[in-house]
């Protein structure tokens, strides 16, 4: 039960972080058109968000005793999910022509839009690693399962954006019904209490759990 | 030490065969393409990979995209000839046409060109039918044509060109409006220099300036979003808007980019014209859902978005123009369902376009002769086809089949012209086995090349006999016809009522030809998705 609310946990941050990108991308377009710079700096961003991410998630996991972290990180890139569509067109707009005309411009747009909610999602893989460890002889099946899930979510994102949120759905509707997906998400984790196991050391710290950034 | 060693082999291996085996950049042998087609030089970018390729048997010049025909332009007449055209006083027929000295023009060679192959001089005749009705974009202009007393020559229009490909278009505007400044945005400094480096006309026109002292022909390398937006509207401001913009930007798969096809977007093109000013889309779509029958894709939804956003983005007066070009596609079959995915030409403004309500643009048009200069029948080109189900096989030069079997092309029959069919082409044919094989072994002997479709006789042979100067006339003719056909080339009888600025129509029972067009935004740009 433990693993599979872990896993469910996974899949939709998976699904939710490569479908902004998609759709994401198209917030920039018509600031910064369609340009391989464009597509550059979205791809860029994410990964480097990730990147971030998995070091600060790394930092919290280790002080973390129970879900609540994994709660106020999804919780978290939900209300930056829900706020984007208020400020992304405008906010590219409102660069001016200095920065759209500019081969960097895309990357301040990407960086704005999507360092912080990727950065939070990207948190959650080594805070889901320490919740699901259970004995140190399963960790790497462990952790492979988690990763393969989330893969399996970015794939599904990528996928469902393209054929099926970009086609029938306005770009603002589809990130904001990602971002309503994720606050509920990150509250259930807030509320449904799940401790770290003994075994991942988690009677050792006192730390409550961790808002990066 | 073993997997080691092994491990070194086997990259070297995969090293070896990838460099060995790499895939050509000339891949032109796709089925229907004539024999003699001559790749002449290839460019990759981060867009897309280009290469020019030539037929001298089908007298064309085309840039291919990903192996795509994208545009082309006529091998003959080559710009020496149009130089070489005189008046019956002697003095040249273009003159706008004639560089200073002879060498004016040349440059130097391409360092990339492969000495092999030769180097092509095309003069302004389009290949590609739809670029044949750009010109209408300048006709239908009341305060262009006005100002220059209703004579082309003295039009002086300022036009976009959004999407370079072959230079065709500009070259064709070029030729019929000397005095036109051209300008043209394209995302992709490798296509610019694909056709500066192998059309030496348009490099040439890049170097002459029009009595307003402003380039002939201005290229600029940028995303035609943030270029229109920035750069049109400060020309706008200072008096220089555009009287014609045309939107014939597309990416490979013949896609439009989805942020060129929004409401938002034409609204800038809107904002960059000039008084009178109007935008010519070139749209590939169609009107119909089913073919016999059967879905053919989404093609439908294309076209009428564009005209639903175009009308929405304050151009409301805008009709639909399918490009008919060929006497297989006929206007009884256009009648009959225009279910064919094909080139529309759509042009949108601030007063009326059609027909009944801008007669004398049209009379303009009626009075419009395509390359006046050029003589019929001097231009043309004569092909064989062996064709199966598919009229799948290469073309081969009439010469070929004509010099091995002198008599063959009497027997075969014509097709039937009717008035509705295109004047330019002619086919003729026939279904006896003797003269498909007399046809086949004169080609083996005299080629000794497998050609594609050649190897065992079809259901028919076919002769094809196109005239190139009658290409644009036959286009423009039929397209005269058919804006006559209110419901199928009025924008308002495709897609319904207006939308109201920045909203939407509420939902209602549609009556109109393309009853679910959808309206293309920033937040639903989806020209793409759309376009298949």
């Amino acid at each position: 039960m433990r693993l599979l609310v872990l896993y469910t946990t996974s899949i939709i941050c998976g699904i939710c972080m490569m479908a902004l990108e998609m759709i994401g991308a198209r917030a920039l377009f018509p600031s910064f058109g369609s340009s391989v710079d464009t597509w550059a700096a979205i791809i860029s961003v994410f990964i480097l968000s990730f990147s971030v991410g998995y070091v600060l998630g790394g930092v919290v996991a280790d002080r973390m005793r129970s879900n609540a972290a994994l709660g106020w990180l999804i919780l978290g890139a939900g209300i930056l999910y829900c706020l984007l569509p208020i400020y992304s067109l405008a906010f590219c707009e409102s660069l001016g022509e200095s920065v759209h005309q500019a081969a960097w411009g895309p990357l301040v747009g990407a960086l704005a839009l999507f360092l912080a909610p990727s950065l939070l999602l990207g948190g959650i893989s080594p805070v889901l690693v320490k919740l699901a460890f259970v004995s140190a002889d399963r960790v790497g099946r462990t952790t492979g399962t988690l990763y393969a899930v989330g893969s399996i979510g970015n794939f599904a994102g990528i996928l469902g954006a393209n054929y099926v949120l970009l086609r029938y759905v306005p770009l603002n509707d589809s990130i904001l019904g990602m971002g309503v997906a994720l606050c509920l998400l990150g509250l259930c984790h807030l509320f449904l209490r799940m401790e770290v196991t003994a075994e991942a050391g988690g009677g050792a710290s006192s730390a409550a759990g961790g808002e990066p950034a | 030490m073993k997997a080691r060693i092994l491990a070194v082999v086997v990259a070297a291996l995969a090293m070896w065969a990838g460099y060995r085996f790499a895939d050509s950049h000339y891949r032109i042998a796709d089925p229907g393409y004539p024999s003699d087609q001559l790749p002449l030089a290839h460019r990759d970018s981060a867009y897309t990979s280009s290469t020019w390729v030539a037929s001298p048997t089908d007298n064309y010049l085309q840039l291919r995209f990903f192996e795509r025909v994208e545009g082309g332009v006529c091998l003959r007449p080559s710009w020496a000839d149009l130089v070489a055209l005189k008046q019956a006083g002697g003095a040249p027929a273009l003159p706008h046409l004639v560089p200073a000295s002879p060498e004016v023009g040349r440059g130097k060679l391409d360092p990339l060109w492969p000495v092999d192959r030769p180097q092509p001089d095309p003069g302004t005749l389009n290949s590609s039918a739809y670029i044949s009705l750009f010109p209408y974009g300048v006709l239908l202009n009341d305060m262009v044509m006005a100002a220059a007393g209703g004579a082309t020559a003295k039009a002086a229009p300022r036009i976009l060109i959004v999407g370079l490909g072959s230079g065709v278009g500009a070259a064709q505007l070029a030729h019929h409006f000397p005095d036109a400044a051209i300008t043209v945005v394209d995302i992709d400094g490798v296509v610019r220099d694909m056709v500066m480096d192998h059309y030496p006309l348009l490099r040439w026109l890049t170097t002459q300036v029009t009595t307003r002292k402003e380039p002939r022909l201005d290229i600029a390398i940028a995303d035609a979003r943030r270029w229109i937006r920035y750069e049109a509207a400060r020309r706008k401001a200072a008096g220089a808007g555009f009287d014609l913009i045309i939107l014939d930007a597309y990416t490979a798969g013949s896609t439009i980019p989805p942020h060129l096809m929004t409401r938002e977007f034409f609204a800038s093109c809107a904002a960059g014209l000039a008084p009178g000013g109007l935008v010519l889309a070139n749209v590939i779509g169609c009107h119909g859902k089913e073919v016999d029958g059967a879905i053919v894709g989404a093609m439908h939804r294309t076209l009428g978005g564009a005209i639903r956003s175009l009308r929405a983005a304050g151009l409301p007066e805008c009709i639909s123009i399918p490009v008919v070009y060929r006497s297989t596609d006929s206007l009884g079959q256009f009648r009959a369902g225009a279910n064919f995915t094909r080139n529309n030409i759509v042009i949108a403004g601030t007063s009326p376009l059609d027909v009944r309500r801008h007669r004398q643009g049209w009379e303009r048009i009626a009075n419009f002769v395509h390359f006046p200069e050029l003589a019929v029948g001097a231009y043309t080109t004569a092909n064989y086809l062996n064709a199966g189900e598919n009229w799948n096989s290469s073309s081969v030069d009439a010469a070929v089949i004509d010099g091995a079997a002198p008599g063959l092309a009497r027997q075969l029959v014509a097709d039937r012209q009717t008035d509705d069919a295109s004047h330019h082409m002619r086919y003729s044919r026939s279904s006896d086995i003797g003269l498909i094989e007399q046809a086949q072994r004169a080609v083996q002997a005299s080629t000794g090349l497998r050609l594609t479709g050649w190897d065992r006789p079809g259901k028919f042979l076919i002769r094809v006999d196109t005239d190139c100067v009658l290409l644009p006339r036959e286009v423009s003719r039929l397209a005269q016809i058919i804006i006559k056909d209110h419901d199928l080339t009025d924008g308002e009888a495709l897609v319904g009522p207006l939308d109201p600025p920045g909203g939407e129509r509420p939902r209602q029972a549609a009556t109109w030809t393309i009853a679910d067009a959808p309206l293309f935004t920033d937040q639903m740009p989806n020209a793409d998705i759309w376009n298949r």
